[in-house]
């Protein structure tokens, strides 16, 4: 790591290995994936959390009809219940602009492994062509996912 | 970076887990096994018959309790012949009755309430408030909350010191003298806030690692 210093970000990129631009694909398109993954598993607890909320509220009132507990634990639990509950949809925010960011960085690596192959000259012209097509649609996407929240096709 | 570097070999990645697992494995049961710290139990309680003129013999068990912490009391009646009447009150009401040995009859107790469990009770109509509870009047166990005061069915904290006292008579015989309840008083215990720190400690802990994971494996794969 050492002689490394001094060395600027772009001096690092990959622009005429194709091994170093292929741990760039593999490790983006990884880096892509797993935060993909957690922003799905994110998004699906704060959407489940009224499931949730009814599963614990039903669990509580039977608790108090076997009395375990009185009813001022019951109105306790039931307070505690709502706040996990809003913090299980409030998560989603915080998770999810974190794992926006990973996938992006993701998949700023996958477009940077796929302009390399562009510009790497000792490959063929076809495969360069390709992978330029393919920068571009990744550049498209994050570009997108960047600037607007969504994007939706309606067909009427 | 090279001490973590030392994060992702198996002993370290077994360890921090490991450690997370056993939080979350520990904070459920801490609380439910700390949910109530027990101040009193007795199995029966015997008392005399005069407790009922003169509150030094009755029966009194000096509880304090903080801020947004509950009293838990239950209470069973099932010895012949025993009549018993529980109330609740501050330490200072009790200690000015003691000095005068008043009878405890002609005491206000504070407000409390108790529930009434069943399959298919509703939690808000089996719960009722009351200053004195009556054993077997009011029924042989009896759930109580205390809190310091109540609105409705709801506690109003009020931390101080309080006592419990329960007081009776014998129905039998002249001779019979013994009244026998039995008891169990509780006051909130440590188990939800010790149940929330070990969850969060294990969460912490699961995201801590994940991030420095990450970090490692991009620098070592990307800028190497």
């Amino acid at each position: 790591m050492g002689n490394e210093r001094g060395v600027s970000l772009y001096e690092r990129l990959p622009l005429d290995n194709k091994e170093k631009a292929m741990k760039f694909l593999i490790y983006g398109l990884l880096t892509a994936v797993i935060f993909g993954t957690i922003l799905m598993i994110s998004k699906s607890i704060a959407d489940n959390a009224g499931t949730w909320q009814n599963l614990d509220n039903q669990q509580n009132e039977m608790n108090y009809m076997q009395g375990i507990y009185g009813y001022n634990d019951y109105i306790e639990r039931l307070e505690k219940t709502a706040l996990i509950a809003y913090w299980m949809q409030y998560q989603e925010v915080i998770v999810g602009n974190i794992a926006r960011i990973g996938v992006n960085v993701g998949l700023i690596f996958i477009m940077i492994a796929f302009v390399s192959f562009a510009l790497n000259d000792k490959l063929d012209e076809r495969t360069r062509r390709i992978s330029l097509t393919l920068a571009g649609v990744v550049l498209f996407v994050v570009m997108f996912t960047t600037f607007f929240s969504n994007i939706a096709i309606f067909v009427s | 970076m090279a001490k973590w570097d030392g994060l992702l070999k198996k002993k370290s990645a077994y360890l921090i887990v490991g450690i997370a697992i056993i939080c979350f494995i520990l904070g459920p049961l801490l609380g439910v096994f700390l949910k109530k710290t027990y101040v009193y139990q007795a199995k029966p309680e015997v008392i005399q018959e005069d407790s009922v003129s003169g509150i030094t013999r009755a029966f009194a068990q000096p509880v304090t309790i903080a801020k947004d912490q509950k009293l838990i009391i239950e209470i069973a009646e099932f010895y012949p012949n025993s009549t018993v009447t529980l109330k609740i009150l501050a330490k200072s009401t009790y200690e000015s009755a003691v000095i005068a040995n008043s009878t405890p009859g002609s005491i206000s107790g504070l407000e409390f309430v108790y529930s009434v469990f069943g399959w298919g009770t509703s939690p808000s109509g089996g719960t009722q408030g009351a200053t004195a509870l009556g054993l077997p009047t009011n029924g042989l166990y009896l759930y109580i909350e205390f809190m310091g005061t109540r609105s409705g069915d709801a506690l109003i904290s009020w931390p101080g010191d309080y006592v419990v006292i329960v007081y009776g008579y014998n129905t039998g015989g002249p001779t019979d003298l013994n009244v026998s309840f039995d008891i169990s008083i509780a006051v909130d215990g440590p188990g939800d806030e010790l149940s929330n720190i070990f969850i969060l400690v294990g969460i912490v802990l699961l995201i801590f690692y994940f991030i420095a994971a990450v970090i490692v494996i991009l620098r070592k794969n990307y800028f190497r």
